[in-house]
């Protein structure tokens, strides 16, 4: 084989990935559309991308061998779960200030008026309720190294900023595989799932976001797992997690309030009053 | 008719241009569409259509849209070409690719307008694994039948490198092997696999041309 670019199997994977270099992408996507046997690997690869996912499911749970390696990390996770600890709880005050936009539900009333909350938009329909603004994402500056996942995670972050919410998927997956208990990865996944209409799976993201017990992403969690449902059409399941939302008493409750009338509305125009 | 497209910076060592004899075959495949032959620009289409469309699915994330960049590419490539506007028709592989990128901006500009003004957001094609297998039904089935012969931590590595974006470095902790072997397991099992596809695939890639 006299090509140059087919021995090299990072940048088919990488590719497939939209992951290269723009000046590398372009000089191999000029290249693979004249030749045959990169353009054969590229089906290959895009294939595989494509149909991997489903493996997942019979994928076997990672062989576990502690005993060759705990003693020897022991230490270094020791002092990494406590700067962990400290940092969150230094910096879980700024963080719920700047990380969740002010979701648009919050404009339309000031909290705890009742006069806007009687009455609701006319036009409104689920799809419309089920609309969110994505939350902000403010990077933190956090002393000394972060996790595993932490680079992946900044750069998907990025993306994030840059609206690019598909884009920021992969980075946010790959943070969430290597670290799996941090909330604000599984967080911002599944908010870019549900961005890109993958609401069946970031409904369980945000599920493991709650699951997750007590952190900056708790009251957030519920309050767009209740967008999650109302764009999968379960009201009830919506109306609960307004209720918890509203129950944390934390920036989010006027907007969960506002909200949860307007979806009572709504399903008194759908099914007729009923007792609540 | 003006297309507005721009020839890339180059590429990085590796990159091919395309050969003398190459480039005689595209020149002559751009004028006969050109003269109005009809053959010639089905031969196009032929030849470039799963490019784009493989191109337009890694560039948009796997959107639907890239089906729709793919229609618009070759229209606007056939009406450029008619109109003679390629000043160098041997450089036409090289002309699709400018054409399918600046429809594939354009196309990110209209979904970040659509934001900005309250629009929906992207469909539920647009995630970043490509929704629609169907982009490339015949590899796809090749592939799902390779991928039942491998063996289930081959498929685990490879979904963490190819989908989750991990470097073997990052994949050996989580299946509890040393970078190296995931390296060496990573690199077989794409070898087993793309042989396997081989062996089985009645039909190579449409268009073998060097």
């Amino acid at each position: 084989m006299d090509c140059e670019w087919n021995a090299r199997d990072d940048i088919f994977e990488r590719y497939v990935r939209n992951a290269l270099e723009p000046a590398e992408q372009e000089a191999f996507q000029e290249h693979f559309f004249t030749c045959a046997a990169c353009f054969d690997k590229v089906r290959t690869y895009h294939a595989l991308r494509a149909e991997l996912p489903a493996a997942r499911i019979d994928a076997p749970a990672p062989p576990v061998r502690l005993a060759a390696w705990r003693w020897e990390v022991a230490p270094a996770a020791a002092i990494l779960v406590l700067a962990v600890a400290v940092v969150f709880w230094s910096v879980r005050a700024p963080f719920r200030g700047t990380t969740p936009a002010a979701p648009a539900e919050e404009s339309r009333e000031a909290p705890g008026a009742p006069s806007a909350i009687a009455v609701p938009p006319a036009a409104v329909d689920l799809s419309a309720l089920a609309r969110f603004d994505p939350p902000v994402y403010i990077p933190l500056s956090l002393r000394g190294p972060g996790g595993a996942g932490e680079e992946k995670f900044q750069a998907a972050m990025q993306r994030y900023a840059g609206a690019d919410y598909a884009g920021a998927i992969s980075g946010l997956r790959a943070a969430s595989t290597l670290e799996p208990d941090a909330p604000h990865y599984v967080f911002f996944l599944a908010i870019c799932e549900l961005l890109t209409g993958r609401v069946d799976s970031a409904a369980a993201g945000l599920r493991r976001t709650i699951a997750l017990g007590d952190s900056p992403y708790l009251e957030e969690g519920h309050f767009y797992l209740a967008k999650a449902c109302l764009q999968q059409g379960d009201i009830p399941a919506a109306r609960s997690e307004l209720q918890r939302t509203i129950e944390r008493r934390g920036r989010l409750e006027a907007a969960a309030r506002s909200l949860l009338v307007e979806v009572d509305a709504l399903s008194d125009r759908r099914d007729g009053p009923r007792d609540r | 008719m003006t297309l507005p497209w721009k020839r890339g910076s180059g590429g990085p060592a590796g990159h091919q241009p395309v050969s003398e004899e190459n480039a005689e075959f595209w020149a002559s495949l751009a004028r006969r569409v050109g003269q109005g032959d009809a053959d010639a620009e089905a031969e196009i289409a032929r030849r470039f259509e799963l490019r784009i469309r493989l191109m337009a699915s890694v560039c948009l994330h796997g959107s639907d849209a890239a089906a729709d960049v793919t229609q618009d590419t070759l229209l606007a490539l056939l009406q450029a070409l008619r109109a003679g506007a390629l000043r160098q028709p041997e450089k036409l592989p090289a002309f699709v690719v400018g054409i399918a990128r600046n429809i594939i901006n354009h196309h990110f500009r209209e979904a970040a307008r659509g934001i900005e003004v309250g629009g929906d957001p992207p469909g539920p094609g647009s995630a970043h694994v490509p929704a629609d297998s169907g982009i490339d039904a015949e590899r796809g089935r090749l592939v799902r039948g390779a991928l039942t012969r491998l063996k289930r931590l081959d498929r685990r590595i490879l979904l963490l490198t190819l989908v989750d974006g991990l470097t073997p470095r990052e994949i050996a902790p989580v299946v509890g092997l040393s970078p190296e072997v995931v390296r060496t397991r990573k690199s077989r099992a794409i070898r087993m696999l793309r042989r396997d596809i081989a062996e089985r695939d009645t039909n190579p890639t449409a268009a073998p041309h060097r």
